[in-house]
């Protein structure tokens, strides 16, 4: 019986072959990571984290954009300042305060979590620091929308 | 003398036979692409997961693929999707579940055929130092390192390859090693055993390694043996932003 | 770059630094206002430093993020570049916008 080649047995070939890989939510895009589905709160957190963390980044170069309006002088800055005390910016700015709030006190928790201080509090952590969340965003937008 | 035969009473497997359906992920080497089938499976009280795919192997369709080997949650061969999450089949019961129950193989690795995915991919992960097999530490007269209150048994891990499933990152990203190799890495450092830790802890620090993860403990609440993934990462990156390993700081 | 102490490092200066904006710039509102504020040598100092901690954190941020969706060695360097490119002119703006200011008052 003759020897043959690999190449004479396709079926190895064919073993070799990977068949499909699923992934959880919407595939190998960032919009799996905020797919809910088969997801616990960790994931909730990271993807709120993540969410967060680009809207931040948007708002600091928004933020250095209507600085600059700072170096056209006194009437610039004085027309900004009438739109930014308007109903619809202040919620914005309460908008604004949500994220920092969230992304600030999830990065305090996965800090102590990371750094092995508390490893296995992680989810006692989350609910503490949803606490003061709610709290201090309660109290910023009453002062924000209240008093100015 | 005459030997008493038992009549042992159905305990366990009372109640009504009712019917559960399986919607099953299906691919065979060659199909166009997966697709999901549906079986009108009895179930009983008992019935697990692994039951109901049996079930469908002997009575509806043999050529269901599935793996499973001890049946009791200590082989790890039996790593699906329910419902979206990951389980053990053999310790899911069908009575926890709703009345159409998706079952799928573990995301992350190739599927092979049907339930059954290529673990190669999974083994590739782990570090050149994971001892597949050592001594055991059950021998008369072992005490535990100075330093060490207990033995962590990272052994516990059964490489079922649901963490590296329910890993959010591990889902964007092949490249990362993921949370199996990375608590088997952490293991290794805790225990030393004679490997290069300076290689070990390098090889974690690598961009695809500890600091890929983002303490999201999707592994931990995964994991079906309590190895707990998320806290060895954490506990590895310790060590690598104080720049040793415990145990030294411990002397 | 990445390592998990600089990180907390940084993102404690950053509260640091954010506490005192906050505080301080509370009543901040006229043109007048804000350019007397940042001429003050600390507030330029503090504002100096949040501005460089919070770019670095934001980048780094960013580039966790780009990294996550499978980067290889060489993507992984090109991101590094453009991030530090991207980086050092933000800095260099916002430093330009706060020393123009800070002269002006």
């Amino acid at each position: 019986m003759n020897r043959r080649d690999d190449a004479d047995l396709p079926w190895l070939a064919e073993r070799e072959r990977p068949g499909p890989v699923l992934r959880k939510g919407a595939g190998m895009t960032p919009l799996a990571w905020f797919d809910p589905r088969g997801r616990a709160l960790g994931s909730f957190a990271f993807a709120l984290n993540r969410i967060t963390a680009l809207g931040l980044v948007l708002y600091l170069y928004l933020h250095l954009g209507v600085l600059s309006l700072l170096l056209r002088g006194e009437d610039a800055w004085g027309d900004f300042l009438r739109l930014a005390t308007t109903g619809a910016f202040l919620g914005l700015d309460v908008l604004l305060l949500f994220g920092l709030l969230f992304h600030g006190l999830n990065g305090i928790r996965v800090t102590l979590v990371g750094s092995g201080v508390v490893p296995e509090r992680q989810r006692a952590l989350f609910w503490a620091f949803t606490v003061v969340g709610v709290l201090a965003l309660t109290a910023g937008a009453v002062r924000i929308v209240g008093g100015g | 003398m005459r030997i008493e035969t038992d009549q042992r009473s159905s305990a366990g497997a009372e109640g009504p036979t009712r019917t559960r359906r399986f919607r099953v992920f299906r691919y065979k080497r060659g199909d166009r692409g997966p697709r999901y089938e549906t079986f009108d499976v009895p179930v009983e009280a008992r019935t697990t997961v692994l039951d109901a795919m049996r079930w469908i192997q002997l009575h509806v369709d043999p050529s269901l693929a599935i793996r499973h080997s001890c049946s009791h949650a200590s082989c790890g061969t039996c790593g699906v999707r329910v419902d979206g999450r990951e389980v053990l089949m053999c310790v899911t019961p069908v009575e926890d579940l709703g009345r159409e129950i998706t079952v799928e193989p573990v995301a992350n690795l190739p599927v092979l055929t049907d339930l059954v995915v290529d673990m190669r991919a999974f083994y590739a992960r782990y570090p050149d130092e994971h001892p597949l097999v050592r001594e055991s530490e059950l021998l008369p007269g072992a005490k535990t390192p100075e330093g060490i209150a207990t033995y962590v048994r990272y052994e516990d891990c059964i490489e079922c390859g649901l963490c590296l499933s329910a890993c959010p990152i591990a889902a964007t990203d092949d490249r990362y090693v993921g949370p199996a190799a990375l608590a088997a890495a952490e293991r290794i450092v805790e225990e030393r055993r004679g490997a290069d830790l300076a290689a070990l802890l390098a090889w974690a620090d690598e961009p695809d390694g500890v600091w890929r993860c983002h303490a999201i403990f999707e592994c931990t609440r995964a994991c079906p043996s309590d190895v707990r993934p998320a806290e060895r990462i954490m506990t590895l990156r310790g060590m690598l932003a104080r720049g040793h390993a415990p145990m030294e700081e411990a002397r | 770059m990445l390592s998990g102490l600089a990180l907390l490092v940084l993102a404690a200066i950053h509260m640091v630094a954010h506490h005192f904006v906050v505080e301080e710039v509370g009543g901040l509102r006229t043109y007048r206002q804000v350019l007397d504020y940042i001429a003050s040598p600390v507030m330029f100092t503090l504002e100096s430093a949040f501005l460089v901690t919070v770019t670095a954190h934001a980048l780094m941020g960013v580039r966790n993020v780009l990294l996550d969706l499978g980067a290889g060695p060489r993507a992984r360097r090109r991101i590094d570049a453009a991030m530090w490119i991207l980086g050092i002119l933000t800095v260099g703006y916002g430093m330009f916008l706060v020393g123009t200011l800070a002269s002006r008052a």
